[in-house]
């Protein structure tokens, strides 16, 4: 709720407050491992591997290739198969050429560079003459053997719920008539505890997420029920949000949303996370632990079983 | 005296007055010392009624009240008799012993942590903004810790500040706050006084596992008519009362309310933010009418609202919080006997929070609150000498309404509903106060509650996520508990002038506040025990020595205790709330527990008169889910809590007063890693409260001017001047982080921030009396 936020408002124009910087003198932490690791239907699985650190360190940009963890031992298993991922730097994904990378940045949500490098990363993934990819109802283990740390997850891919339909409609105020808003409609599965996250990608530009990128169907639970879609955030712009047009989408764009069943584990995750986000920086606010289920380190293990839906616009 | 065979017993009983108004006194003792030094006495209680058994004979009644001059009645006791006496107050009379205590009740009562607060001693204490407050008062006493600035929510002995029982005229004031908690509910215009019980609760009092604070409201002059008023910097006050019938029946009428923001209105509508406002405003009113010395009934109500106000010109966004709380009080005082005491209540309170968002197309309203209908019957029967009993029966409907409202954005409806519930609660109790001899004294108690919530409810078995549904119709009782309570005080007396006491006490909590966030704010709901929430309960252990000196003028206690809270409440440390889930989802149940020390002296007479204290204490929290099950210090453990309190009389029209408050730093959580998910920082927290901000200390000084003090004339005024946080010291409030800028823009910057609220702050208040 937007109470906290409100009050925070409140505060300030009510009270004589004085702010100033402080020293805190904190513990350093246990050094963690941090696994983001994803499988989806038709796609490979992939693991971004990292470390975490210490909460006032400087946080190097220009070498964010040291907070990744090299050379370790992943491999990813269901019932009946079982693959080693690769590792690959971005040294590596720089050579190949800029539709590729634009491609893999898009699906990333990566932001290239003005000379279209990826920004100094590496990742596991299958080796290139795999053709193991993600596959729906299936359930993946994720085992990871690195500093002679030993890490485990477990995941699945549920079954795909597509938007059975998405239309678009004006903005309210007529002032904005160039944008539109969209708008779905999701047939729910009659069991509750559906969970679902979604990307939005607008024309030939990078998937983008909202916050919160994740839904449950508590609202409308094994009915088909209709839910906005707004335009996820470009988080690599420096624009301020302008509340009046955050989430709309132009007229003329044509639409991806790509919706993702999940897991209630995989949800908890994001719900925590975002949560977390969102509350940073409130004084009201208490805080929130991630929950992880990554057992042995911190971070995600997570299934998508996805269908991107298309909307075109009326010409 | 006659000696031997059976003497006959005679009762003397009566009200207690104050001359000048007609206000009943609480807590006058009444006295006659035996020919071989014994005393036998009583005090009133709190309709100022007293019954003291005597053997036939000569007596000097002894009547005293701080402040006020000791009355002494001569009788000759051959039947029971009716002495009702007004004492005058002392400033009046110099010539007369004015009573600055009721002597030696620290070291005589059983009572054990309990401490009374006429007005005009918490009137005496340098307030923020020169507004005198009974809750601010209240936190300078030890064992009893302030949340932090400016915030009404105390916390006694390790206990959350939901386990304070507040009652105004029996009443209970589910939030005692007044803007966001800086200042509270109570108009020190319209209060007699206080009571705050930290420990050894009586079993009279009960719903709540740590303290009492019992705020009475004045009746009203019914001599002739009065105003009382003051004008201060944030807010001013006016008090009517006076006689409907003379000496038979009179009322009041108090107000309050502040001006700060609507001053600021026309600088305010210069900017984007005009119509921003914020106010609050109080109300009480109180009636009475005595049919005979048997009978009388007392009506009284409060009203109070805080309105909050927001507008956005920029994004067109209007917000309205408008919170308070409403209490209706009807009393019917019988008198069966000289012996028997009856007291019969029906209250009506109720506590209402809401909130109307409007942006663009967008509108959203929230409502929540708790309502009660309450219905009791105390007696106080003075059985023998030896014996003074009460028993009684409480009844409460309770209706919580947790958040509820709408949203709607252009045609697009949408309802949140958790669903009100409702509950019955229920208690009977018996206590006895038995002099066992001139040395020992022993109360024992018996409390038995009971709460039941009841239908229209819907449970779903696995939060949520259920399976099915299972609905109970209106009525139908969903669950039950029952609580039994039992509470013992005892008092050895090593001498006059000595005593130890100790004390037992269990007590169940049925009700529990839910907050998000680390501050007492109207967002805070209320919510009953339930299909998910079982009622907390504690335990305390309490041992004591007091001790006076020089005939009263200082007073010493020591006090130590132990305190065991089952049941207690946290939110999951990684809740969400989801819309229509209900809250009682992010709990997690656990155990607390505290103990500590108090110490303090007092000086009650002279020129020069205040008091020390200081607590040592140590409050721990252990829950399973929380905190890797490890034991972690609760956020208000205070290991240190010194608080000064000191008057000094310069003459007849000056007086200074000073106090110093010094406390540990509340203990807090910290991030301590960062690390990357989706190309983002994420935070990483460290253990639960491993940490603690800077230590919290402030002086305030104020000085008071009353330039006529001739009692002839009727106009009195008083000007006072005073000084917050006179050395300037900037106590952090909160600490939180700033980040800014973008992991992959390469400006990323996190810093440590303290915010502190109030510096030095001067105030002028003028009162005035007619």
């Amino acid at each position: 709720m937007c109470f906290k936020n409100l009050l925070i408002v409140a505060f300030t124009i009510l009270m004589i407050s004085c702010e100033k910087e402080i020293d805190v003198k904190l513990p350093s932490p246990k050094d963690q491992i941090v696994v983001e690791g994803y499988i989806e239907n038709d796609v490979p699985p992939y693991v971004f591997l990292t470390k975490n650190s210490a909460y006032f360190g400087d946080f190097d940009v220009n070498d964010l290739d040291k907070y990744f963890v090299k050379g370790a031992k992943i491999i990813v298993s269901s019932d009946s198969d079982s693959i080693e991922l690769v590792e690959y730097s971005s040294e590596l994904i720089n050579f190949l050429p800029d539709e590729e990378k634009m491609a893999l940045a898009q699906f990333f949500g990566l932001p290239l560079d003005s000379n279209f490098n990826i920004p100094k990363i590496s990742v596991y993934t299958v080796p290139l003459e795999s053709s193991f990819v993600g596959e729906i109802g299936k359930n993946y283990q994720l085992r990871i053997e690195v500093d002679n740390k030993i890490l485990t997850a477990t995941t699945n891919i549920p079954n795909p719920v597509g938007f059975s339909k998405l239309w678009t409609e004006p903005h309210p105020s007529s002032q904005y008539d160039s944008l539109v808003q969209l708008k779905g409609l999701i047939r729910d599965p009659d069991t509750l505890g559906n969970f679902y996250r979604y990307f939005t990608r607008r024309n030939s530009e990078a998937f983008t997420k909202n916050y919160p990128s994740v839904l449950d169907d508590l609202m409308g639970n094994g009915k088909e029920f209709e839910t906005q879609v707004p335009l996820g955030y470009n988080r690599f712009s420096d624009e301020e949000i302008d509340f009046n047009t955050f989430g709309f989408w132009n007229k003329k764009d044509t639409c991806y949303v790509k919706l993702a069943m999940i897991s209630r584990t995989h949800y908890d995750f994001w719900r925590t996370l975002e949560n977390e986000l969102s509350n940073q920086g409130s004084p009201f606010g208490s805080y929130t632990r991630i929950r992880s289920n990554i057992k042995g380190g911190l971070g995600i293990w997570g299934g998508y079983g996805s269908v991107t839906s298309v909307y075109y616009p009326i010409e | 005296m006659k000696i031997g065979a059976q003497e006959q017993k005679f009762t003397v009983s009566g009200y207690v007055y104050d001359a000048s108004n007609g206000e009943s006194l609480i807590g006058a003792s009444v006295y006659v010392t035996h020919s071989d030094g014994r005393k036998t006495g009583a005090a009133t209680n709190v309709y100022g009624f007293y019954s003291i058994q005597l053997n036939e004979g000569n007596y000097e009644l002894v009547y005293s009240y701080v402040g006020f001059a000791t009355q002494i009645v001569k009788i000759n006791l051959k039947s029971n008799l009716k002495q009702n006496v007004h004492l005058i107050e002392g400033q009046e009379l110099s010539e007369v012993v004015v009573t600055a205590e009721r002597k030696d009740e620290n070291v005589k009562s059983t009572d054990m942590g309990k401490v009374e607060m006429g007005i005009e001693m918490i009137k005496s204490i340098p307030a923020l903004m020169g507004e005198v407050d009974v809750i601010k008062a209240i936190q300078l006493l030890p064992g009893v810790q302030a949340a932090g600035e400016g915030n009404s929510g105390i916390y006694v002995r390790g206990g959350g500040p939901d386990q304070n029982l507040v009652l105004l005229d029996d009443a209970i004031v589910y939030n005692p706050g007044h803007m966001f908690g800086f200042f509270s509910v109570f108009n020190p215009d319209a209060v007699k006084g206080a009571s705050l019980t930290k420990g050894g609760m009586p079993a009279s009092y009960g719903g709540r596992i740590s303290s009492v604070i019992d705020v009475s409201m004045k009746e009203g002059n019914n001599k002739r008519f009065q105003m009382d008023g003051g004008i201060g910097l944030i807010s001013s006050r006016l008090t009517l009362q006076g006689p409907i019938q003379k000496d038979k029946s009179s009322f009041l009428i108090a107000a309050r309310r502040t001006y700060a923001f609507d001053i600021a209105q026309p600088i305010l509508k210069k900017t984007d933010f005009g119509g921003t406002n914020y106010n609050f405003y109080d109300l009480n009113l109180k009636a009475n009418y005595t049919f005979s010395d048997k009978d009388r009934i007392f009506l009284s109500g409060y009203f109070g609202r805080d309105v909050f106000i927001y507008n956005n010109a920029v994004n067109k966004t209007n917000v309205r919080m408008p919170w308070g709380n409403a209490t209706t009080t009807l009393r019917w005082n019988h008198l069966f006997s000289d012996k028997l005491f009856m007291n019969t209540t029906l209250v009506f309170n109720d506590y209402q929070f809401s909130f109307t968002a409007r942006q663009l197309e967008f509108q959203m309203l929230v409502k929540s609150g708790v309502r009660d209908f309450n219905a009791k019957i105390d007696l106080d029967h003075y059985a023998s000498s030896k014996h003074k009993l009460k028993y009684g029966y409480n009844y409460t409907y309770h209706i919580f309404t947790p958040n509820t409202g709408s949203m709607n954005s252009g045609d697009t409806d949408f309802k949140i509903d958790e669903g009100k519930k409702y509950a019955h609660e229920m208690a009977w109790y018996v206590q006895d106060d038995w002099d066992i001899n001139d040395r020992f004294r022993l109360s024992t108690g018996f409390r038995l509650s009971m709460f039941q919530q009841v239908g229209p409810y819907k449970y779903l078995p696995d939060g949520a996520y259920g399976k099915d549904s299972v609905l109970y119709k209106r009525g139908e009782a969903v669950k039950t508990w029952w609580g039994p309570e039992p509470r013992i005080a005892m008092r050895y007396a090593i001498n006059g002038k000595q005593s130890i006491k100790a004390g037992f006490s269990m007590n169940y909590q049925y009700v529990h506040l839910v907050s998000s966030s680390n501050s007492t704010l109207p967002t805070d709901m209320w919510v009953p025990s339930s299909k998910w929430v079982e009622p907390q309960w504690g335990l305390q252990y309490s041992l004591g020595y007091f001790r006076n000196f020089k005939d009263n003028d200082y007073e010493l206690s020591a006090e130590i205790y132990y305190k065991d809270m089952k049941n207690q409440i946290e939110f999951s440390e990684s809740f969400y709330k989801e819309l229509n889930e209900e809250i009682e989802m992010g709990y997690v149940f656990g155990r607390g527990y505290s103990y500590g020390m108090e110490l303090f002296a007092k000086k009650s007479k002279g020129k020069f008169n205040g008091w020390l204290g200081y607590t040592l204490s140590y409050t721990w929290r252990k829950f399973d889910m929380l905190n890797q099950g490890n034991k972690f210090p609760a956020r208000y453990d205070r290991r240190h809590d010194i608080s000064v309190n000191l008057v000094y009389e310069i003459n007849k029209k000056l007086s200074l007063g000073g106090t110093w408050v010094y406390a540990t730093g509340n203990a807090f959580t910290l991030p301590i890693e960062k690390y990357i998910v989706d190309f983002m920082l994420i935070t990483g927290y460290g253990d639960r409260n491993a940490y603690r901000i800077p230590a919290f200390h402030r002086m305030d000084l104020s000085l008071t001017y009353v330039p006529n003090k001739n009692p002839n004339k009727r106009f009195k005024s008083e000007y006072n001047f005073s000084i917050y946080n006179v050395y300037n010291r900037k106590n952090t409030y909160f600490i939180y982080y700033k980040t800014e800028g973008n992991l992959l823009l390469g400006n990323l910057t996190t810093k440590a921030v303290s915010v502190s609220l109030f510096p030095i702050i001067p105030s002028f208040t003028w009162n005035f009396k007619f």
